[in-house]
């Protein structure tokens, strides 16, 4: 691929850093060249004086001290162990009943309130979504340190001199540059090339499906290490066993070789179960199950497809028996939730599907210290099949504070932000999210030591997230993850962390 | 039917790194050492990448072991800040917050590109700063300078005025990619990478709005070099 005028100009723009005299890359419009080191070089400021430095220094050092908790805290001698939390439900206010589960669904309370499938988002092998990892400026078959020598060769080299341990890639690119056929100077940019927003729809596994999984066929995954699998028509489903060796959002970084993935996360590799929207129908739900028997029997609660934070503490929910076997239809009649009408007060259909439902995008999901996660990976079309690797990651947050507005956006190659927080036992967290222009995000709350996890979609105004007044039990650090929900979207947003009276 | 169980192996292996007890100690004994803050000694001293890489992991237990991380980075961020609020006292202020957060919040950095990290904090702290001021920004369309000026010769005090001028009437998303690429000195992918947009992205957008103040210079002082 060649260099484009943009490519060209920052080149320039980061080698003029370090000397100001370094001719430009060859194929920079030599006027826009010229203003570009003027620019920089009228533009860059002097180092500030050390009073400054020392002034500044000083008021952080008073900032940090007056910060309540500014350190790690250690784990309370008396929290659960990461294990026990697992393994108990955590109370939830009456406005987040609906996300409550029955306790033969203890288990899969963390699955279930992150329901993150991947849908091949990953699929550019040479992009990282992390987002803090660089990618390379240009590459591509020129990038030949044999090719023939230039004057524009002889230009880089003086750049290279001159730069910094810093500038290596710049440096790089500069050599790639130089070697390649004269870069066209009126060769348009190359516009973003985002996947195409098209939201793929769930299919139904034939009743019956079986997944064929056992624990010992779950292959440790570990950070940093990427592994190889493949799906195929006797292995559909490709099982993992993650376990965190600190607190924070993990990503599951899958790339497929030819085929679209999903993926989902279960506590117990025996269950999954999920519940997510699906547009006008309702709500899906999905199991994953490995034989015919489930001990105790499942029961799935129901919830309207609008529910609201607004309204009383009465209990909402209805439960909803569910057999042991795939592909079942269910209807149920939610109760009102209270007078001002804010259930929906129709029969909803409940759909019973045999896989994860890839109306969700990230495998993204926040994890306690020493927590463990079973992560499966199938096809989504349950027909295709292939190669494919995955590689768990912490996804490093952003530090903020209660009051904090923040406005971002959310693309298809950055769809989630994760935040960080120091919060107290007693504070009372709300949590406003607005997507601009119908932006549909979900949001993730968790910290260090419990491990289930408040989740929410749809609670807020339209299809924003919210959580409402939701009570911090322990002094810990706490983590919030916002995600596009719906696959390969993207959309500016605001989110407010509003501490509460 | 076997019921599978979560794997025991860890449970009782202790995290990697907890917190000590003595971590607020530290952050008064890194009080102590605002003192050590030599402010004749250069800020690059002895500073190179797989350095930052073991003071920000001892700085985690260590808060003091941060000095000369703040040291290497402090003009990138005091600059930053104070292109985009025009105002040495608040660039100080914004400075102050950006660093005070960056240390609190230091046990949560996973590794990776720290400057990225750095940033996006500080980019986070300029626009809540400029949500509480509510301070309205004017696009360079719609710049209010008349298309007569022209300067036969623009001393450099003059010019470097003028292209200040022009960047800081940039609307807040130019200055800000501006901001980041001129005075945090970063790259399109780091950018991207804190602004949510692909690498490609804002160097298309660079280029743009370059293309644009370099019209707009031009079309002021008349400096037909350019």
């Amino acid at each position: 691929m060649n260099a484009t005028p943009s490519d060209l100009l920052e080149v320039y723009l980061i080698a003029l850093r370090d000397d100001s005299q370094v001719p430009p890359p060859p194929g920079l419009d030599p006027a826009l060249a010229a203003f570009a080191r003027k620019l920089v070089v009228e533009q860059k400021r002097e180092p500030a004086e050390a009073a400054v430095r020392a002034r500044v220094w000083q008021k952080t050092l008073a900032n940090v001290s007056a910060v309540s908790s500014p350190a790690p805290r250690p784990v309370p001698v008396n929290a659960p162990a990461p294990h026990q939390g697992m393994t108990a439900v955590r109370p939830m206010p009456a406005s987040k009943v609906r996300r409550n589960r029955s306790a033969g669904f203890a288990m899969a309370a963390v699955a279930a309130a992150v329901v993150v499938i991947a849908v091949g988002i990953l699929t550019l092998s040479n992009r990282s979504t992390d987002g803090l990892i660089e990618e390379p400026i240009f590459g591509g078959p020129n990038r030949n340190a044999d090719a023939g020598q230039s004057n524009a060769s002889t230009q880089v080299a003086a750049i290279a001199a001159t730069a910094t341990a810093r500038e290596n890639e710049i440096r790089e690119t500069l050599t790639a540059v130089s070697n390649q056929p004269q870069a066209s100077p009126t060769s348009t940019p190359v516009p973003d090339t985002g996947l195409n927003s098209t939201v793929l729809p769930p299919t139904v596994v034939p009743p019956g499906e079986v997944l064929a999984l056992s624990e010992e066929e779950a292959q440790p995954l570990v950070v940093g290490q990427k592994r190889t699998g493949e799906i195929s028509a006797e292995r559909p489903v490709a099982l993992y066993h993650f376990v965190a060796d600190q607190a924070g959002a993990v990503l599951f970084e899958i790339v497929p070789d030819g085929f679209e993935p999903m993926v989902g996360y279960a506590s117990e590799p025996t269950l999954y179960v999920g519940i997510e929207p699906v547009g006008a129908v309702g709500y899906s739900v999905e199991m994953a199950q490995p034989g015919e028997t489930f001990s105790p029997a499942p029961v799935l609660t129901a919830f309207p497809t609008t529910p609201t934070l607004v309204g009383s503490a009465t209990v909402t929910a209805t439960p909803l028996p569910v057999s042991s076997s795939a592909g079942q239809i269910a209807t149920v009649t939610p109760v009102p939730r209270s007078d001002s009408g804010q259930w929906f007060n129709a029969p909803l259909t409940l759909t019973i599907y045999g896989h994860m439902n890839p109306n969700s995008v990230l495998p993204l999901l926040i994890l306690a210290e020493q927590e463990d996660v079973y992560v499966f990976v199938r096809a989504f079309d349950d027909t295709s099949m292939g190669r494919f690797t995955i590689e768990p990651r912490y996804v490093m947050p952003l530090p903020v504070t209660y009051d904090d507005v923040l406005v971002g956006e959310l693309t298809t190659e950055t769809p989630y932000m994760v935040y960080t927080f120091e919060g107290n036992a007693g504070d009372v967290l709300s949590v406003e999210v607005e997507g601009f222009e119908g932006f549909n995000t979900n949001l993730q709350l968790g910290n260090r030591v419990e491990t289930l996890r408040w989740f929410d979609d749809d609670s807020g105004p339209g299809v924003n997230p919210e959580l409402y007044r939701v009570p911090l039990t322990l002094d810990d650090t706490y983590f919030l993850v916002l995600s596009a929900t719906l696959p390969r979207t993207s959309g500016r947003f605001q989110m407010r962390l509003v501490q509460e009276e | 039917m076997t019921l599978w169980r979560r794997s025991p192996a860890h449970v009782d292996s202790p995290p990697e790194r907890t917190a000590q007890p003595d971590d607020v100690l530290n952050l008064h004994r890194f009080d102590h050492d605002a003192d050590a803050l030599d402010e004749t000694q250069p800020a690059e001293a002895a500073y190179s990448p797989n350095e930052e890489a073991r003071l920000l992991r001892l700085a985690q237990h260590d808060p003091s072991a941060f000095a000369p991380i703040y040291e290497h980075y402090f003009d990138r961020v005091y600059h930053y800040c104070l292109r985009r609020v025009d105002d040495p006292q608040e660039a100080e202020d914004l400075c102050s917050q950006v660093f005070t957060r960056v240390l609190t919040g230091l046990h949560t950095y996973r590794g990776g590109l720290f400057a990225a990290w750095l940033f996006q904090i500080a980019h986070h702290v300029v626009v809540n700063h400029y949500r509480a001021r509510r301070v309205p920004f004017v696009s360079l369309d719609t710049l209010d300078l008349p298309d007569d000026t022209t300067w036969d010769t623009l001393e450099e005090a003059e010019a470097g005025r003028l292209l200040g001028q022009l960047i800081a009437e940039l609307t807040d998303e130019q200055r800000e990619l501006v901001a980041l690429m001129l005075d945090a000195e970063l790259t399109s992918s780091e950018i991207g990478a804190i602004l949510g947009k692909s690498a490609g992205a804002v160097r298309i957008q660079l280029h743009r709005i370059i293309k644009a103040l370099r019209e707009r210079y031009h079309k002021i002082s008349g400096d037909s070099l350019l």
